[in-house]
């Protein structure tokens, strides 16, 4: 088991209210596996994905990676969980705009203090199954968001990650760069042994992935 | 470390504008800084070594002279009048004067002289106590043969030209920030007035510009001005520590109150180092929320923050002294003449450690400017973060 997700809830507190963006939410992910999450926005489809990449912390619950429960890490040891272990995909580009695609690409091996030589290899060799190879040093305010995106989503697996995390990778991009986006996590899906949790408001998409999990209001329902 | 740099250099590259703000706020802080510092503590120094190098308590001068005798007495003013030399003879008379040292200023004309912006000085050798224990130190002064200012590079055995005369240097002087004495070639009055008379300058055998006194030990310096006024109504004594005291006090008001306005500019510039950065963290959200998804420590954004900082005030103090040591070099002749004291130039090493010490500070104040905008930025959730920039 990769993921060990138990009880998981998130309030977010407004004034006299509470909102629970995430209730009760238990859920497995076994390495290798790819599932799937839809559901209407607002339903706690990213806030799940935050939670279980260690980004925001829960209100109640559990989530184990690896049989580490993440939450009892300290910063030092988490930051090196999700920079080793998971690769991130968000719905907009989350490129640095300071750096160049290339140091863009290399920004999580330096964190993780990679041979500079090996990473350059990765990252050519991720560019080039995106198609951006030959704009390793442009800016990204000299690419088009989809060609951004492309990029973010080469950089999620630079340091071989177990598990990609990715909310809404392909919203807003014409079909081609979806196809794209697509290929690549079910070819690093099938050849690396990543396991993929895929939020989408796509059906056509969620139904590529071997397993679909449904959230509304929070709580996660299996579909298949 | 060299991550945090490389990340920092590239984003302050790429923010141009907001770069150079703070930048050049930390710069106009420094040099502010830089300029007080340099003034206070030359003018200190100067005004510490005319009193020491000239051993003079009481200076003697034509009573016409009265307002601009300060300004002889540190040398920063030129000599317009001359008095007798027969006056030393008289003034060792008076109860409570030890020596008389009759002295003579003359400022060549340009064309008499092989060294530019020199001053001749006369002194009588057997009566000097200023410039005899230099020469003394030196081995003696022999004919034809002169005593240099420190501010020739003039060695012992060169020789310098004076109204068409060959002399040869005898020694040179220490400095001691009286431009009198830093750039004088000293000679015997004798010397002097067969130079002058040569010349053609206005300078009569038997004259002097001014005498300096030593007092006995013991003996009061205000008491013994008074006697002299009383017995020369033509003469004006000016007592050394009275006449440092009034340059002292002009000079503290001055300083006292860059000091002041250079505290006030550094409040400011730490306020808007302060706001702009918290500006920036807050507009900078995303980045550091994605930075930390792929894995970046809260140290690590920290870190990176405060690296930023100490490039930025490294830069702008590197820049605000270089601009403010240029400034003063630039000035120095203005802030002498309206102080009416000498103001030396720190010499390099003196100007190093003060430059170092300014970017130091600079460092240390923007650092302080800068902790808290980055200790809020390296504890953001990493989701409120990233959310917080859509």
């Amino acid at each position: 088991m990769l993921v060990s997700v138990n009880n998981l809830t998130k309030i977010y507190r407004l004034g006299d209210y509470e909102v629970y963006a995430v209730r009760n939410v238990f859920l497995n992910i076994d390495r290798g596996e790819f599932v799937a999450v839809t559901g209407h926005s607002g339903s706690g489809k990213s806030t799940l994905l935050s939670l279980i990449g260690g980004l925001s912390k829960p209100t109640v619950g559990r989530v184990k990676i690896d049989g580490v429960d993440i939450w009892e890490l300290g910063d030092e040891e988490l930051s090196a969980l999700r920079n080793r272990k998971i690769g991130f995909m968000f719905q907009f580009s989350s490129l640095l705009p300071t750096l160049s695609v290339r140091q863009n690409m290399l920004l999580p091996a330096s964190l993780a203090g990679a041979d500079e030589r090996e990473a350059e290899a990765r990252a050519r060799e991720l560019l080039e199954q995106v198609g951006m190879e030959h704009r390793m040093h442009a800016y990204p305010w000299q690419l088009s968001g989809g060609e951004q995106r492309r990029v973010a989503v080469a950089r999620a697996f630079m340091n071989h990650p177990e598990l990609i995390l990715a909310d809404e990778p392909t919203g807003d991009l014409d079909e081609d760069s979806e196809a794209l986006v697509m290929r690549m996590l079910r070819r690093m899906n099938r050849e690396e042994g990543t396991a993929v949790l895929l939020v989408t408001h796509s059906r056509e998409l969620a139904e590529q992935a071997e397993r679909r999990l449904v959230m509304r209001r929070g709580r996660l329902l299996e579909v298949g | 470390m060299r991550m945090h740099i490389t990340l920092a250099l590239q984003n302050l590259r790429m923010r141009k504008f907001r770069t150079a703000g703070i930048a050049c706020a930390i710069a106009i802080a420094s040099a502010t800084l830089f300029i007080s510092l340099v003034l206070t503590l030359s003018m200190s120094t100067s005004l510490r070594l005319s009193m020491a190098q000239l051993g003079a308590d009481v200076m003697v001068v034509p009573a016409s002279a009265e307002s601009s005798a300060e300004g002889v007495l540190l040398g920063a003013k030129p000599v317009r009048w001359h008095l007798s030399y027969t006056y030393a003879e008289e003034l060792e008379k008076i109860e409570g004067v030890e020596a008389a040292s009759p002295l003579a200023f003359v400022e060549p004309p340009r064309e008499c002289c092989s060294l530019r912006g020199v001053v001749l000085v006369g002194f009588d050798p057997a009566r000097d106590f200023i410039v005899m224990p230099w020469i003394h130190r030196a081995g003696g002064l022999g004919r034809m043969q002169v005593f240099a200012g420190s501010e020739y590079a003039l060695t012992p055995g060169s020789q310098v030209e004076l109204y068409g005369y060959r002399f040869r240097i005898a020694g040179r002087m220490e400095p001691t920030g009286i431009p009198y004495f830093d750039r004088g070639i000293f000679m015997p009055l004798s010397t002097l007035y067969l130079l002058t008379q040569r010349g053609g300058g206005d300078l009569r055998e038997g004259q002097v510009s001014v005498i300096m006194l030593r007092l006995s030990p013991g003996a009061d310096a205000e008491r013994v001005a008074e006697a002299i006024e009383f017995n020369f109504p033509e003469l004006k004594a000016v007592v050394a520590q009275r006449a440092l005291a009034n340059v002292r006090n002009q000079m503290h008001l001055l300083l006292g109150s860059l000091l002041v306005l250079s505290g006030v500019i550094w409040g400011t510039a730490i306020l808007l180092i302060s706001v702009i950065l918290s500006m920036s963290v807050r507009e900078r959200m995303r980045e550091f929320g994605i930075l930390r998804a792929l894995g970046a420590t809260r140290r690590f954004i920290f870190g990176y923050l405060m690296a930023e900082v100490c490039i930025l005030a490294t830069l702008g103090g590197a820049l605000g002294v270089g601009a403010g040591y240029l400034l003063l070099s630039q000035v120095s002749g203005y802030i002498s003449a309206s102080l009416g004291i000498p103001y030396p130039m720190p010499d390099r090493l003196y100007a190093g450690l003060l430059s170092v010490g300014v970017i130091d500070l600079a460092l240390l104040l923007s650092t302080l400017a800068s902790i808290l905008p980055a200790y809020r930025s390296s504890r953001l959730e990493p989701y409120h973060a990233i959310r917080a920039g859509e």
